[in-house]
């Protein structure tokens, strides 16, 4: 604005005209697809995009993942077929057995039959039990999912409350409280955890079954399940709790000093309101970023609270077929993890990117 | 008195005519803020007073730095961390807003005392649609209405700052709309609770300029269709000599020059304000060169002796170094804190 504005007088511009129509239209393209009417578009060409992209992904990252253990599996010591004929059988009857299962042939020749036997749906059969390796995977997975989905909600319910919580009112005694707490989480290995809540809650306060997944006395249905469960469970997140809440509690904090967060004070809203809804609605694509992130985590956790609580999942069963060189059960179990694996961050990743308002169209 | 917005400028040629009673609406006295810092305290704001009467547009300016949104916020109790407010006063419908629990200062801001920022995109809640935020900002400054009388009063407030379709701007999320947009925005969000004080903090350094001037008359045409006052702060002269009835002249966290704008931009005594006038570019003298302020203020501590500006000024002298000028009058609507207005409020 010149020195000699509109106080000049004189008449020489007309700089407080009304805002022309123009500009109330916002800036070209923004709403050319009109409002945004919902922050989840499930029909969004780019969400689509993004998930054929990242289904594509995939396929090497399951491809390498079988790869490396199959030929991991190769480097155990000892010999499988004399493994699973035990230490008196004939050197002949070792020979035949290894005949049958295709050991003598080249790495990649056995790779390639497994993987072609793979994707016309057949995994092969249990060394130990004698099924199919998709009746042993598809019988302990639901016991699986059950303890990750519990281990997840722990995650994601208490993660997102103690960093807001935290976060929301920096150096205060409750964000140093829990800042404590997660530092005592994050240096918590949950096999030696899981022993200690075992150990604690299950032996001497006696609140928790110790084993298994039902009461095999007087099995009691849903009820019984969640009882057997909140050790497991516990166990699973912990670490992950951790993590989540420390990286949820560092974008709070960085969002509380936001412009927006100062504006929404002067305008009078409660620091109730100003934390838990302008703040944190921010905080949640980061939040569920990371919480994506941490589904391998708590699966490879899951693994530890399975063999401690003896819980019927796959982890057990993968630890099991490790121990009986149940070499088709362990490369069909970890095939499904890795699969498991995928589709979660998958999941996280569509939220995450939903949950973004200024998300590139 | 012929005054549309449309017409010769935001303000009508002359200004002379005031809808501004001398009941003060706010009296600051004595404002200090210092900033604790590792590098040690500084003094951002020190021993500021001023009044802003009822319907009155007061100016804020100095440089970067000079303490201008301190002030602001300290008024709204919002002294940003790790300031501490150290001293003063501000009595508002005769309390002490400085000193009031922060439940009641809470109830005041947004109700009674609006803010609007520097940065109007900045200011809005990337993640809310504006109808969604307007509505969140009536429920804390208009408890009273209903939900279906909210977003009745939400698109009102949009339409009454020029949007054509409030319906549509409601839809929208921030980034979805221009600068100019979003100022508006918070400009309406500023009155969802019918302020009687509105603090705006260089409301138009972000936008360009066509749509400065646009927002400015909005500001003027509220204050007088409202009756509100406003303390427009800015480092921008011009725009507050556009606008404002009185101005304060700040540097170095210190009240240099006070009075009505007429008086100070006509005649400046402080030698601050006279290069801060100097500075202001002036399309009808063509030079070559910009005049600007040598060097740059520098942070002060709680215990600096002397006058604040006498490390840049051209005129000081050994008293300026070591003894703090007082403010004292010069000239008939005017104080002044410098050593060289003591005699008559002319120069020695
Ligand atoms: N967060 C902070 N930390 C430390 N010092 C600060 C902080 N905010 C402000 N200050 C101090 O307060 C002084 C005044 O700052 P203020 O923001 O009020 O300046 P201003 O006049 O609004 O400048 P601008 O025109 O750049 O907005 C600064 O010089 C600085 O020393
Ligand atoms: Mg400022």
């Amino acid at each position: 604005m010149p020195a000699n504005g509109p106080r000049g007088g004189g008449g020489a511009r007309s700089p407080g005209a009304p805002p022309p129509d123009a500009t109330d239209k916002p800036p070209a393209g923004a709403l050319s697809k009109g409002p945004v009417r919902s922050g989840l578009r499930g029909s969004d060409p780019d969400m689509l995009m993004l998930i054929a992209k990242r289904l594509l992904g995939a396929i090497p990252v399951l491809l390498g993942v079988s790869f490396v253990v199959f030929v991991a599996l190769q480097l155990v010591p000892g010999d499988v077929a004399r493994f699973i004929l035990g230490y008196s059988a004939t050197e002949e009857n070792v020979q035949a057995l290894r005949e049958e299962l295709g050991l003598n042939r080249p790495i990649l020749i056995q790779y390639g039959i497994w993987l072609g036997n793979v994707l016309s749906g057949d995994f092969g059969r249990s060394i130990a039990l004698g099924v199919p390796v998709t009746t042993v995977i598809l019988d302990k997975i639901g016991a699986s999912l059950l303890l990750m989905a519990a281990s997840l909600f722990l995650v994601l319910a208490f993660g997102l409350g103690l960093a807001a919580i935290a976060g929301g009112h920096h150096r205060s005694k409750r964000d140093r409280v829990v800042v404590l707490f997660t530092l005592f989480c994050a240096s918590m290995p949950p096999f030696w955890l899981g022993i200690v809540l075992l150990y604690v809650f299950g032996l001497q306060l006696r609140m928790f079954p110790i084993s298994g997944m039902y009461d095999m006395a007087n099995p009691g249905g849903w009820p019984d399940v969640l009882h057997h469960l909140v050790l497991p469970a516990i166990t699973t997140a912990v670490s992950s709790l951790a993590i989540v809440t420390r990286v949820t509690r560092g974008r709070m904090i960085d969002v509380m000093t936001q412009p927006y967060i100062l504006a929404a004070r002067a305008r009078g809203l409660s620091e109730r309101r100003v934390v838990y809804l302008e703040a944190v609605r921010n905080v949640l694509p980061t939040y569920v970023g990371i919480s994506g992130l941490q589904i391998g985590y708590i699966f490879g956790n899951a693994v530890f609270s399975e063999i401690v609580f003896n819980w019927p999942g796959i982890g057990l069963q993968l630890y099991q077929a490790i121990i009986q060189r149940d070499f088709p059960v362990v490369q069909g179990s970890v095939l499904a993890i890795a699969a498991v694996f995928v589709i979660g961050n998958l999941i996280s990743d569509v939220l995450a990117k939903a949950l973004d308002p200024r998300r590139s169209a | 008195m012929r005054d549309r917005l449309g017409g010769t400028g935001v303000r009508s040629a002359g200004g002379s005519e005031r809808a501004v009673s001398t009941d003060p609406v706010v009296t600051v006295s004595g404002l200090t803020v210092d900033f604790e810092t590792e590098r040690g305290t500084y003094r951002a704001v020190n021993d500021v007073s001023f009044t802003i009467g009822r319907g009155e547009i007061v100016g804020l300016v100095g440089e970067s730095g000079s303490g201008k949104s301190v002030s602001a916020l300290a008024l709204l109790g919002l002294v940003p961390k790790p300031g501490r407010l150290i001293a003063g006063q501000a009595l508002f419908d005769g309390r002490d807003i400085l000193a009031i629990p922060p439940r009641e200062m809470q109830a005041l801001r947004g109700r009674r005392i609006a803010y609007i920022s520097q940065t109007p995109r900045a200011a809005l809640n990337p993640s809310y649609r504006i109808g969604d935020q307007l509505d969140i900002t009536l429920r804390a400054c208009a408890p009273e209405l209903t939900g279906t009388a909210r977003s009745a009063r939400a698109l009102d407030l949009l339409s009454l700052l020029g949007f054509h379709e409030p319906a549509r701007v409601a839809a929208s999320f921030p980034h979805q709309l221009s600068g100019g947009m979003c100022q508006r925005v918070c400009i309406a969000m500023a009155l969802a609770g019918s302020p009687d004080l509105l603090i705006a903090d260089e409301p138009t350094t972000a936008l360009d300029v066509a749509v400065q001037m646009q927002i400015l008359a909005y500001l003027y045409r509220l204050r007088r269709e409202t009756g509100v006052s406003i303390l427009l702060v800015s480092h921008d002269l011009a725009l507050v000599r556009s606008l404002a009835d009185r101005v304060i002249v700040l540097y170095g966290g210190e009240i240099q020059e006070v009075g009505s704008v007429d008086a100070i931009l006509a005649k400046p005594f402080h030698p601050y304000s006279q290069a801060l006038l100097a500075s202001v570019p002036d399309p009808s003298r063509r030079t070559d060169r910009l005049a600007y302020i040598e060097g740059y203020p520098a942070p002060v501590p709680p215990d600096a002796t002397g006058c604040r500006f006498a490390g840049r000024c051209a005129m000081a002298v050994d008293r300026c170094r070591t003894e703090r000028p007082n403010l004292r009058p010069a000239g008939a609507d005017t104080r002044v804190r410098c050593h060289f207005t003591d005699v008559e409020g002319g120069r020695a």
